[in-house]
């Protein structure tokens, strides 16, 4: 499991950990089904554990993104490493979403 | 110091006009002068005999009258006598009377013949004088006194008629000049028996003669003569008769009658003095004037010019003359000369004066307008001309000066802005040629880091802007080149030859098929080609892991291949680009090995042209280039080989000058210098599921170079993009194949190739992903070759021998050098 979610009221949280690589980025967009579910709700992704991401991981996010943009919902990430990070710099990811760092 | 203008009439038109005028009048004058002083010596000469000849004329006249009273109251005697014949006493009474009556006698006479009055004796002969106070009676003949014998008796006798004595001295009276008038007196039978006779004073004759002279004189403006006892006065002197007019009488024997010099009178004859020279015009004057004739005739004497005018006195027999000095009458002409030259001179003095005012006033506006003139080439255009109020020659000028000023300031404004254009235009074609020159690579070597080529370029401009380029870069382990010639010369060319470079590097950018290339620079370019230009194009894309070269001709000259000897490469013309739009051009393709040169060039190169219009064609460049591969020399430099070649084509034009662009390029293509240390590889079955085999394969290949966490998982995820990639497109879905990966690295570089043998599928030649687009705009895919791009140093796709081969390249940091040998 990579994607560990909790639905509240009006808000989800997730944390997101180990390698988001193409195979667990094919397996994992069943397990994100139920922040697609609640897309219009503030989504926050903890990424603490996070240690690789692939294109395909990126999808997922982007999928997540946009899916909330058009229903009225946000996407919060926190916590990425400083590879993630460089990753996220590379593809503009960092600007697309917002985040956070506790 | 300052010369006087009108000593330099050259230097100015007054000046000149005023010379020629004043030189002409003086001509003129001068002539005239002459010819009048010639008429006024003549008229003169005429007027003073005509003078002279008048005054003879009147002192004639009063001759005549005293002699006419004379002889007529002789003649109202005689009846008186005849009648007192018998009373020979009453004679004396009437001499006595006639006397009385007639004051200017003197003396009377009645002489008769001897002793015609037996009773009387031989000398009857009563006679009646005056004296101090009275007139007295008395006898005249006596003894001593035999008066039958005497001139006045014996000539009028013998002549049968009455006759004027010559003048004599009375020297019983008062010792003066007298005359005495003779009448035979006849009785009935005609026999003479008496002479009658009347003695007349001569005194008052020489008394005229002088006041005449005086008179003369004064006339012809001799001063000194103004009075008869001035006249005395000068009489003494040496020049007198050289410098006055005077005259004489003579008689009729050429003596003296009166004359200036009173010692002459009845003492000297006329030619006593005129035989005293050798010139015997005066005698003849001489014997003229005693023959009774009139007339003017001129002598000589002691070297002095004289006119005589001569002329007879009827009565007596006597002639008189006027002597004028010829220098009187040259004193007189040359004195109208002096008034006539004085009056000349002083109108040439008002002439030049005149002239001289009016020619100045006349030039004064040339003047002013030479300052105009000098002050407008001096370049104040707006300089003021000079108010010019007549309406002549000036005033035209004026007109045409005004004319030429304006046309001038409007010619220099035009040539003002003429030359701005041009200046600005000069000013923007350099900057064009600046900023095409920019546009050329222009750093060499380009790519140091790069061992396995060397590129060296250059661009030769002709004079002006032209029309060749040159251009290379690299991309994906792919140097795409190309070289070209835009037809043409000038701004156009340029701006064609900006077109065709940028077409070149966007299409290239993201295509690398050489046909694909030159077709789509074609087709941009043929669209809009309404000028008809065009483009011969050499586009080379030389694959640098294998030596593959793919190229694409289009009109341009084929390029040389430099190695052991030097070939042609072979081409196929198709046609130049921007002719015709959709032509298929052909592309062709060669290995190249390593130690292999490929020169390409212009036809600014076999076309330079020497004086002797001779080209430097294919054959020079050939043997140029031959010079170069010297079978030990394995490497050719680019940089040397196109030095060689700029030197061979300079040598050969000489002083020509370079007419067209000159423009090369060599591309060295050598063996990697540096072997990899190790290499690994690994094949999988495509299939993500074998993904974290892949990991493995790469961890351990970092580990090996000795790489960081950071790097390691960098390299990480650009293979697991690169060969997820592979297994997703590369075989159609359903079919099996294997995707093999192989990594070579040595101390500076880490090398993998992707291979598998699915369909020909390049994934470099996706679009770049715009990573700032927003959210809602940003695709799902493509970021894959997107972070394999970002993460590695350069991505080169190939098609070769039936298989997908994919080269990811990335330069190891230098301080890593610990790499584990296996």
């Amino acid at each position: 499991m990579i994607f560990n979610i909790q639905v509240e009221n009006d808000s989800v949280f997730a944390t997101v950990s180990g390698r988001l690589d193409t195979p667990a980025a094919v397996k994992a967009q069943q397990e994100i089904l139920p922040i697609m579910e609640n897309v219009d709700k503030e989504i926050t992704l903890d990424c603490k554990d996070l240690e690789y991401i692939s294109s395909s991981g990126l999808r997922l996010f982007l999928t997540i993104r946009k899916e909330a943009s058009a229903k009225g919902g946000k996407v919060i990430i926190k916590n990425i490493n400083d590879e993630i990070k460089k990753v996220f710099m590379m593809t503009g990811f960092f600007n697309l979403f917002e985040i956070r760092n506790d | 110091m300052k010369i006087p203008e009108i000593f330099t009439p050259n230097r100015n038109l007054s000046g000149r006009l005023t010379l020629w005028v004043m030189l002409t009048t003086l001509v003129v004058f001068g002539i005239t002068t002459y010819f009048t002083y010639k008429m006024v010596e003549g008229a003169v000469l005429e007027s003073s005999e005509e003078n002279a000849m008048s005054r003879m004329e009147i002192a004639n006249q009063h001759i005549n009258g005293v002699l006419k009273v004379v002889e007529t109251a002789v003649e109202n005697t005689v009846p008186e006598v005849e009648w007192l014949l018998n009373q020979p006493d009453q004679l004396y009474r009437v001499t006595k009377e006639m006397l009385e009556r007639n004051p200017t006698i003197i003396g009377s006479a009645i002489a008769f013949e001897p002793n015609y009055y037996p009773s009387k004796g031989e000398h009857f002969s009563p006679y009646a004088y005056r004296g101090i106070d009275s007139i007295y009676t008395k006898q005249l003949g006596t003894d001593e006194y035999e008066y039958h014998y005497m001139d006045w008796y014996q000539i009028p006798k013998l002549l049968n008629k009455s006759y004027w004595s010559e003048p004599y001295y009375d020297q019983g009276g008062g010792e003066q000049m007298m005359t005495t008038y003779s009448r035979p007196l006849y009785d009935k039978d005609g026999k003479l028996y008496a002479i009658m006779t009347a003695d007349v004073s001569l005194t008052w004759l020489t008394d005229l003669m002088k006041k005449n002279d005086v008179d003369f004189n004064m006339r012809l403006m001799i001063d000194n003569a103004e009075d008869t006892v001035k006249m005395d006065s000068i009489l003494q002197a040496e020049d007198f008769y050289s410098t006055h007019a005077y005259s004489f009488i003579i008689g009729r024997g050429s003596t003296y009658i009166t004359h200036p010099d009173h010692s002459r009178i009845l003492n000297d004859t006329y030619f006593t003095y005129s035989l005293e020279t050798s010139d015997t015009l005066d005698d003849q004057v001489g014997y003229e004037m005693l023959a009774g004739k009139s007339g003017m005739n001129t002598y000589t004497r002691d070297g002095t010019g004289y006119t005589l005018i001569y002329k007879p006195i009827e009565r007596t027999g006597w002639s008189m003359a006027t002597v004028i000095p010829s220098d009187i009458l040259n004193e007189r002409s040359k004195l109208i000369g002096a008034i006539i030259i004085t009056f000349m001179i002083l109108g040439m003095l008002i002439l030049f004066f005149v002239c001289r005012s009016t020619m100045k006033r006349l030039t004064k506006p040339l003047h002013r307008f030479a300052k105009s003139a000098d002050a407008i080439a001096n370049g104040e255009l707006d300089t003021p001309l000079p108010v010019i109020k007549t309406k002549d020659e000036m005033m035209h000028l004026r007109t045409s000066f005004e004319s030429m000023q304006r046309s001038l300031i409007q010619q220099i404004d035009e040539i003002k802005n003429i030359n701005e254009q041009k200046g600005r235009i000069e000013g923007e074609l350099k900057v064009a040629r600046e900023i095409q020159m920019a546009m050329l690579p222009k750093t060499f070597p380009p790519y140091p880091e790069r061992t396995e080529m060397d590129i060296y370029g250059q661009l030769t401009p002709a004079k002006e802007v032209g029309g060749d380029l040159y251009d290379f870069f690299l991309r994906d382990e792919k140097l795409y080149f190309c070289i070209g010639d835009v037809s043409g010369k000038g701004v156009p060319a340029s701006l064609l030859m900006a077109v065709t470079r940028s077409l070149f590097r966007n299409i290239a950018a993201h295509d690398s098929s050489p046909s694909q290339i030159v077709s789509q620079i074609n087709d941009a370019m043929a669209d809009t080609n309404e000028t008809m230009m065009f483009v011969t194009l050499f586009v080379g894309v030389l694959d640098l892991p294998t030596g593959r070269l793919r190229y694409c001709n289009a009109g341009h000259c084929a390029p040389l291949i430099l190695n052991s000897d030097v070939e042609v490469l072979p081409i196929i013309a198709n046609l130049p680009s921007g002719i015709s739009a959709k032509f298929r051009f052909e592309s062709q393709e060669t290995i190249i090995t390593p130690g292999t040169t490929i020169f390409l060039y212009t036809d600014g190169l076999t076309e330079a042209e020497n004086s002797q219009k001779e080209l430097f064609n294919e054959e020079r460049m050939i043997t140029v280039a031959k010079e170069c591969c010297t079978p030990n020399a394995t490497e050719i430099k680019p940089q040397q080989l196109i030095k060689k070649m700029t030197d061979a084509v300079h040598a050969f034009v000489c002083e020509a000058e370079q007419s067209d662009d000159l423009t090369m390029m060599a591309i060295s293509y050598k063996k990697e210098q540096k072997d990899y240390i190790f290499q690994r590889s690994i094949t999988l079955p495509n299939n993500i599921e074998t993904i974290p085999e892949l990991n493995a394969f790469v961890d351990e290949i970092c580990e090996a170079a000795g790489l960081d966490m950071s790097m390691t998982m960098s390299l990480n995820l650009a293979l697991e993009e690169a060969v997820v990639n592979v297994m997703d497109y590369a075989y159609p879905e359903g079919m099996k194949g294997d995707v093999t990966i192989e990594a070579m690295a040595n101390d500076e570089k880490l090398k993998f190739i992707i291979s598998d043998s699915g369909k020909p599928f390049d994934p470099t030649a996706k679009g770049k992903v715009d990573t700032t687009l927003p959210a809602e705009d940003r695709p799902i895919g493509g970021l894959g070759i997107h972070l394999v791009r970002e993460i590695m140093d350069s991505v080169n796709y190939e098609y070769i021998g039936g298989k997908n081969v994919l080269t990811l390249r990335k330069s190891l940091p230098h301080d890593k050098n610990n790499i584990e040998t296996i």
